[in-house]
């Protein structure tokens, strides 16, 4: 969450010589990061991102209070120059005043600390110019004195107000949760239909008054007419205003702040300044006693950290001292003995405060991250590898690659026309939910469509061979779907580029695929186990797509061959030209060949025509020189079993 | 004879040794080798020997001859040759292979994989589709906590598992911290997870599917000098000798403490310019491992402590100094005249 706070308004709370710029850069290294800093007519604005954490940074004072516990690290005086928790010498109640006028029914678990007092006879009218500059440098619109006052204190000390026109309430109020379906006009004059168990505020008309904690009701809002105002003050059940905002969307900066738990001893002295700043701007009274529920009040939290822990995650050897003085500088009271310190957790990090590790955070983002030691770890390295072979798949990546293919990267999630072209039916489909775009409706099973819409997107190129190793997802009752890694290989070039191109990846990887005719394609077998597919595609029958499931491949891939010892002997070439019936398979023509005698070595088809193919096969002896009578028999029963398994006939003669 | 061959050989490679030009060597080879050559003459003498001698001085001859015509051939090629006055253009284009490309991305991925690999880590996958369990709420952020909003997630129509929760679309690989413990049992542990995460979010930066890398070290007294170390170490390695790393504070669930990560610009080695933010780049999320997530992977926090780190392979790989990519969706676009830039 951002906030903007302007530099002279900061400097209201925090006595410091140090430059903006300077304070900027000390409070990003130790604190909240300040993302930018402007110039506006003679200040400066912090544009500051406040983590979620620390709700208590939300406003100037809390940045304040950072900085004054950070800037002297820095060798930088610094110091706060007031505090909203030092008590006041105000009599907080009124003795002397009228009760309370409105009957109160609270919840409190709803809400926890509930505070409200009459302001009568106010004037409506502008605010002084200063806070007009104040609350504009800091983003926030200024309507009139009433609202600013809202808004003013809310941004100096981070606890949202509301202020309710109190002739406008009828006698009573009761503070519970909504019903479903509850009807409410914000002040902003938008109506609701309530999601159900959001905090409101009915009065003694039935009437809701106050959606809690995010936007008052317009039917009891402050107009100009408003005499008597009624100053409240409160903390909420963070988790129902989260979820009402949510749910609303309506996520104002009252109901960003109340979601992360404000600090309810900080309700009490807001009240206070409030009263104090409609006195100044509107020359209004305190016209009744204060109300304050407050059943379950703040009781200090210890944690106790040793030493050791704190000089162990830092990796210094820090002194206790040293901690101590870190500790006290955020307001954390603290004990040392016996090697362990007892610390008191000051209310406004009460929530954020909870075990010792994040006391060393403390310790080590004051002391400054940036003063601590770099070092490697000199641990024992870890040997337990898990099964996937990353090596090899990105070596199968870099070999496409080196064959002039381009690896592509697309998405997983598809459009419901991308699911419906898969081979696999659009209800088997993994659904999102919340789908940012149509494009991105469900999770791929396969990737065919996205690999031909990569091909769309280059319409001016004429061959395009894309690949690329990814995942599809395939649904498993009650469990995590399957993912399956899969290599696609897509071209707009002939069959036999792509057949090429797969067959030189498994010779790569010593292995010894079969294609078996499948309808126009072919399936492709590894040791007789199915590994994937090579053809057109039905959608795109120009592509040729070659599907690889990986995982199998990977494990069956040979990093490195059997060595064949290399013959001393001269190998003897020589090419046969049969003619084969048509429609012949040449891949069992040629895998027969191969095995038709031990003294074959390598069977080459070099010359296709019609139904004659020429091969050139090499005959090698490990153990002598061959001649052409040794190769005469060889050649008869080659060209015997060729005839006999495929009526293949010689051309020429034996 | 038998001596007479050997001086023979002994001279020739002498001489042939010795030659200064190709008319030289052609005269040599005529002497030794020639029809009516000394290595002829001697073999005049042959017929009159036995059966067993004359099978024993052939294949004598034979290797003779062998040498010398190899030591003719060898000392011919190093004989300066004549250039032919033939014209031709060396600047003319030569013939290229096809030439393809690894995908930036993966170019990325291998060059940070093999930078960990260097001090111990070992790479894993896990799943992209998990539970709500190990991407949020192993991890230290209950179901509704308001920090889950800093992830866009994308929620997959199915209903919830009982124990696990929601099924999701990983928004981080933090999704592996929990498996990885649950995986190896026993640290030490140093876990490089990189994988596709996905989050509701696409604009010049981000992309709604991306990459992310997550570094886990778990051991005895691990603390934030290591983490300190390891990020030193990653940036001199990938971004060049002068980069430098940087932690500043920031607040993550699953880690306590937990910082931003900053590497050095560049561009302008840390001065300040118009690509970085006063000379640095904000790249991701880091912290010391939060007790809550050792626990809910069965570590127990009192004895073993550890850092995490993760963030973009994309926002990574695009301040490299030079590369000026400055729309990531690009790198999901499949258009070639991107593709064959890399």
């Amino acid at each position: 969450m951002n906030i903007l706070i302007p530099h002279s308004w900061l400097k209201e709370f925090l006595q410091t010589e140090a430059s903006p710029q300077k304070i900027a850069n000390c409070l990003s290294l130790c604190g909240p990061s300040v993302e930018k800093i402007d110039r506006q007519n003679n200040d400066y604005i912090y544009d500051i991102e406040v983590t979620t954490n620390r709700v208590d940074m939300m406003s100037v004072t809390g940045i304040a209070r950072e900085a004054a516990a950070i800037l002297p690290q820095f060798g930088i005086k610094a110091k706060l120059k007031q505090s909203i928790y030092q008590p006041t010498r105000i009599n907080p109640v009124g003795a002397n005043l009228p009760p309370f006028p409105l009957k109160l029914t609270i919840n409190h678990q709803l809400c926890p600390r509930f505070t409200a007092v009459v302001i009568k006879n106010i004037a409506i009218k502008p605010s002084p110019k200063k806070i007009q500059q104040y609350l504009e440098t800091s983003d926030i619109r200024t309507l009139n004195n009433v609202i600013d006052i809202s808004n003013y204190l809310m941004r100096a000390y981070g606890q949202p107000i509301h202020t309710f026109d109190l002739d406008k309430i009828k006698e009573k109020m009761i503070l519970r949760l909504s019903k479903k379906g509850e009807k409410l006009t914000t002040l902003d004059n938008k109506i609701f239909a309530l999601p159900g168990n959001d905090i409101v505020i009915e009065d003694a008309n039935h009437r809701l008054i106050d959606l809690c904690g995010i936007m008052g009701g317009l039917n009891t809002a402050v107009d100009n007419q408003t005499k008597n105002v009624l100053l409240f003050v409160q903390t909420y059940n963070p988790k129902h205003i989260r979820q009402t905002s949510m749910t609303l969307g309506q996520r104002s900066e009252a109901a960003q702040l109340f979601e992360k738990s404000v600090d309810p001893e900080l309700v009490m002295p807001v009240l206070l300044q409030g009263i104090q700043l409609f006195k100044k701007l509107t020359n209004g009274e305190q016209g009744s006693q204060i109300i304050d529920i407050y059943p379950q009040s703040y009781k200090p939290k210890t944690i106790t950290t040793s030493l050791q822990l704190i000089k162990d995650r830092l990796g210094i050897d820090i002194s206790s001292k040293n901690v101590s003085q870190i500790l006290n500088s955020l307001g954390f009271d603290n004990k040392f003995s016996q090697e362990t310190f007892t610390i008191t957790i000051p209310s406004w990090r009460a929530k954020d405060i909870n075990i010792p590790e994040d006391i060393v955070e403390e310790v080590a983002r004051i002391y400054g991250f940036h003063k601590l030691p770099s070092t490697l770890m000199a641990t024992p390295i870890p040997t337990n590898y898990p099964n996937d072979n990353f090596k090899l798949e990105h070596q199968i990546k870099a070999w496409l690659a080196d064959m002039g293919l381009n690896e592509i990267y697309t998405n997983s999630m598809v459009s419901e026309n991308l699911a419906k072209q898969s081979p696999y039916p659009l209800k088997s489909h993994l659904k999102i939910k919340n789908a940012l775009s149509e494009e991105w409706q469900y999770m791929r099973r396969s990737l065919i469509p996205s690999h031909l819409e990569a091909i769309k997107q280059n319409p001016l190129a004429k061959n395009i061979s894309f690949f690329e190793i990814t995942n599809t997802y395939h649904k498993k009752p009650n469990q995590l779907p399957e993912e399956k890694l899969e290599l696609i290989i897509n071209s707009n070039k002939s069959f036999s580029y792509l057949k090429g191109i797969i067959e030189t990846l498994f010779t790569k990887l010593h292995l010894h695929p079969q294609f078996k005719p499948k309808k126009n394609s072919a399936e492709i077998f590894i040791k007789n186990k199915p590994v994937g597919t090579i053809g057109p595609t039905r959608i795109n029958p120009e592509a040729q797509i070659a599907l690889l499931d990986l995982k199998p491949i990977l494990k069956l891939a040979q990093l490195y061959p059997q060595y064949q010892p290399l013959s001393s002997h001269p190998p003897i070439f020589e090419d046969m030209t049969f003619t084969l019936p048509t429609k012949t398979y040449l891949g069992p023509v040629i895998d027969t060949l191969k095995k038709s005698h031990k003294l074959v070595q390598k069977v080459k088809l070099t010359k296709t025509y019609q139904n004659n193919h020429t091969f050139n096969i090499t005959y090698q002896s490990q153990i002598q020189p061959l001649n052409d009578k040794m190769i005469a028999p060889i050649r008869k029963k080659v060209a015997a079993t060729l005839a006999k398994k495929f009526r293949a006939k010689l051309v020429g003669k034996l | 004879m038998q001596t007479k061959l050997l001086n023979l050989k002994n001279q020739a490679l002498a001489l042939i040794n010795e030659a200064e030009n190709k008319q030289e060597l052609e005269r040599l080879r005529i002497q030794f080798l020639g029809r009516k050559g000394q290595i002829n003459q001697i073999l005049k003498d042959l017929p009159q020997l036995d059966k067993q001698e004359k099978a024993k001085l052939g294949r004598l001859t034979n290797d003779l001859k062998v040498a010398i015509q190899s030591a003719i051939k060898t000392k011919s090629q190093s004989l300066k040759t004549t250039p032919k006055k033939t014209w031709f253009d060396m600047t003319a284009p030569g013939k290229s292979p096809p030439l393809g490309h690894l995908h930036p991305i993966s170019q990325a991925i291998e060059e940070v994989t093999r930078i960990f690999e260097h001090i111990g880590f070992t790479r894993v996958r896990y799943p992209e589709v998990d539970w709500d369990w190990y991407v949020f709420e192993s991890l230290n952020m209950p179901v509704d906590h308001p920090a889950r909003d800093e992830w866009e997630t994308i929620f997959i129509d199915t209903p919830a598992h009982k124990t696990m929760g929601k099924m999701v679309l990983t928004t981080h690989t933090s999704n592996g911290q929990v498996r990885e413990m649950e995986r190896v049992k026993q640290p030490p542990i140093r876990m490089l997870n990189i994988g596709k995460c996905y989050r509701r979010q696409q604009d010049r930066t981000h992309t709604v599917m991306f990459h992310q890398f997550e570094g886990l070290v778990i051991d005895k007294n691990i603390g934030i000098p290591h983490l300190k170390g390891t990020l030193d170490y990653f940036a001199r390695e990938f971004y060049g000798p002068q980069a430098k790393s940087r932690i500043r504070p920031f607040n993550f669930r699953f880690t306590e403490p937990s910082f931003e990560v900053d590497f050095s610009c560049t561009h302008c080695s840390g001065k300040g310019c118009k690509f970085c933010k006063s000379g640095w780049h904000e790249v991701g999320g880091a912290g010391l491992v939060h007790p809550n997530v050792l626990k809910a992977g069965k570590i127990d926090p009192s004895k073993y402590s550890g850092f995490a780190f993760g963030w973009g392979i994309e926002r990574t790989y695009t301040l490299k100094p030079g590369l000026n990519i400055d729309d990531i969706r690009l790198l999901y676009s499949s258009n070639l005249n991107f593709l064959n830039q890399f």
